[in-house]
């Protein structure tokens, strides 16, 4: 029988697994890992927040941060090794494009999605990763660890990025 | 109110609650009052709104994870009893070692749940057309003229034959061990660039996985991938107009093999030469076009610690070169000037004209100091002076191929690596490799050239772990830094002014040497050049 601490530090991460996970995958997947890649990755960053926390030596202030940082270092290294995957841009590409497997879309909205996707798909790796990240709810300095760049970059990086969505969605 | 409208950025910050609370106030106030910083406010949530709902609404098209989420708890337990296992005594670190191996463990965990995850994912992920784009391109393709030839490039070599070949054709010896793993695969080695071929290993797969196949305007790209024999995953690029296979790439357990179109009339192998980029991605022909510059570059050997700067702003790419010769700047700007979009220009400020100075002169400008031990060690092979000056040289030498290697590394992050196009992302690890072996061998001269001074103490390099990890990483923060500081050693140690290097010296040095080599050699392993 495992002490009480570490029976509640197993249930304390299962439970950022739960809440987090399906952000965490989905980022991985924007880096150009393929779904099994993007599962894999997305289980052994979690792994890790519980031996960092089990071991205990890193003071881990934001455990969400931490994991986004941690699987964002994972998902480049992995990405880079797995070159040949099928971006997930291109699924989305195809998939928008692909009338009968995308019904659920309203017509009109549909245009303006593609002209959302043409966007973002021009926008630099570090733009939509800071955008991604934002909308998943991290802040400013929590992407600039993430990213290894300054608190200014990352809001230059959202600005320069909602700048050119916003000429595209509405110009 | 301030008159001054708020820039986009602070406005930006404003909404995401990023200003500090007396800055917050202040704004809120200035834009009660003021309509265009308002309207512009709105504007900025109206794009973030936008974004939000194309997120919501490209949600269900996002592919689900393959296989049903794994309980961690199992291996926390796991974990647990490894940790309980291991004697508390000792070293500490040595406990997670094995958590810094996320391939180690992906590949165990691949294997253990292969058979339940493929067929989950087949299961799971549309098949779209991957099966019938395949039989159409088969089903049109024409037998390969006996002209057509192939170029196949792998992790070793690069050689072009023609597309077709009969079968038991008398190969080298070194396209057998390539031959050798087509057959192993099921994969015709005769026509290996062909949908016909590419059907016929697909269809003899007891699993299989399609991604969707991705249709453009000019290519069409298959992709099939399996978890048992050989070959894990083959990719096949068809020309959108006609279905002919125009490039491949096959992934065997051990390599991968890059299979691509040669000109009809070149017959030698020739490294890969860039071609101009495509007009209509401009972020991605921007790192294009970066990578034709420092490729152009590079074949001029201005990449080495000359000062040419090269920078973007907006699509353009600027290269700067300072305080060149007339003739220098003659070859920059002719090897530059097929490449689009870019601006050369050159800078010659007051008084700094490089004064021809020779490398041999250096130790001339300090006032030498007696060096009495370094003499001693000398023993009469070679003056103090002419030794200083070729050590100093050679570590110019390595010195100028890490900073050619942080240069690289600064302008290819391995997101925007990620995001070249196969061929570029040779041309970039043609490039850096290239460096890295220039590197072992001038860190090798420099290592002979110290011998008189570093005898048999030169410490053996230690062995780093590779994983986790990123070259430019590795170039950027380690090997930089090593070369550099046994750079500056050597500059202190050997051309100070007040220095009389004593044996405690050349230890460091050779300490510094071993920093280097066991960063060189880290570096190798992330990238492949060695095991």
């Amino acid at each position: 029988m495992a002490p009480p601490e570490i029976t509640a530090l197993h249930d304390q991460v299962s439970r950022a697994f739960l809440d987090w996970r399906d952000d965490v995958y989905r980022y991985l997947l924007t880096l150009g890992l393929s779904p099994p890649e993007a599962q894999d990755a997305t289980q052994e960053v979690f792994f890790r927040l519980y031996v960092a926390l089990r071991k205990g030596g890193e003071e881990i202030r934001n455990q969400r941060g931490w994991v986004f940082r941690v699987a964002h270092n994972l998902g480049l290294t992995l990405s880079v090794q797995q070159s040949s995957t099928l971006p997930l841009d291109a699924h989305l590409e195809l998939t928008l494009k692909d009338h009968k497997r995308s019904t659920e879309i309203g017509l009109i909205e549909r245009e303006k999605l593609e002209r959302m996707h043409g966007a973002l798909r021009e926008l630099s790796p570090q733009q939509r990763q800071c955008l991604h990240m934002r909308a998943d709810g991290l802040r400013y300095q929590e992407i600039a660890d993430t990213l290894g760049v300054s608190i200014s970059t990352v809001s230059e990086f959202l600005r320069r990025a909602l700048a050119r969505l916003r000429k595209a969605v509405y110009e | 109110m301030s008159k001054r409208h708020l820039e986009d950025e602070v406005l930006l910050k404003l909404l995401d609650g990023e200003l500090p609370q007396p800055d917050t106030s202040a704004h809120r106030l200035h834009i009660e009052a003021c309509w265009t910083c308002r309207t512009r406010l709105e504007e900025l949530e109206n794009a973030i709104g936008e974004y939000v709902r194309y997120r919501d609404a490209i949600r269900p098209l996002v592919p689900e994870p393959p296989a049903p989420w794994s309980d961690l708890r199992s291996r926390f337990t796991e974990h647990d009893r490894a940790i309980e296992k291991t004697p508390v005594a000792g070293t500490p670190n040595r406990r997670y070692k094995f958590v810094m191996r996320p391939l180690s463990w992906l590949a165990a965990a691949a294997a253990a749940l292969a058979v339940f995850v493929v067929v989950r994912r087949f299961e799971s992920v549309p098949t779209v057309s991957a099966a019938e784009l395949l039989h159409k391109a088969s089903a049109v393709e024409q037998p390969a003229s006996s002209r057509r030839r192939i170029q196949i490039k792998t992790r070793t070599r690069t050689f072009i034959r023609a597309a077709s070949i009969p079968a038991g054709a008398v190969l080298e010896k070194d396209d057998k061990a390539v031959e050798q793993m087509f057959r192993k695969a099921n994969f015709s080695w005769e026509d290996p660039l062909s949908a016909r071929s590419f059907e016929a290993w697909r269809n003899q797969l007891a699993e299989k996985y399609d991604t969707p196949p991705v249709i453009g305007d000019s290519e069409d790209i298959l992709q099939t991938s399996t978890s048992t024999g050989e070959l894990r995953r083959a990719t096949l690029t068809l020309r959108a107009k006609d279905l002919q296979p125009v490039s491949e790439t096959l992934e065997f357990a051990t390599e991968t093999v890059n299979i691509s179109e040669a000109p009809d009339t070149e017959i030698t192998a020739a490294p890969a030469t860039p071609r101009p980029a495509p007009a209509s991605d401009p972020l991605e022909s921007l790192s294009h076009r970066e990578l034709l510059v420092f490729s152009a570059l590079h074949q001029i050997g201005a990449d080495l610690g000359e000062p040419v700067d090269v920078a973007s702003d907006g699509g353009r790419l600027i290269v700067t070169g300072t305080s060149l010769t007339a003739a220098r700047k003659q070859q920059l700007q002719s090897s530059l000037a097929a490449i689009p979009g870019v601006e050369v220009h050159f800078e010659d400020p007051a008084g700094s004209q490089r004064a021809g100075s020779s490398p041999g002169d250096r130790i001339a400008q300090a006032t030498a100091p007696p060096q009495l031990r370094l003499q001693t060690l000398l023993a009469g092979r070679e003056s103090v002076e002419d030794f200083i000056n070729h050590v100093l040289d050679s570590s110019d030498a390595v010195m100028a191929r890490a900073h050619a290697l942080r240069t690289l590394s600064r302008a290819f992050s391995p997101a925007v690596e990620n995001g070249l196009a196969a061929a570029d992302r040779d041309i970039l690890s043609s490039l850096r490799n290239g460096h890295a072996a220039a590197l072992a061998t001038r860190l090798d001269e420099l290592r002979s050239t110290l011998k008189p001074i570093l005898g048999a103490q030169s410490p053996p390099a230690k062995i780093l772990p590779a994983i986790n990890d990123t070259w430019q990483t590795a170039a950027e923060q380690s090997l930089f830094a090593a070369a550099d500081d046994l750079d500056q050693m050597l500059n202190r140690i050997l051309a100070g002014s007040k220095s009389d290097a004593q044996d405690a010296d050349f230890m460091r040095v050779a300490e510094a040497v071993g920093r280097v080599q066991t960063q060189l050699d880290r570096f190798q392993r992330i990238t492949g050049m060695r095991p």
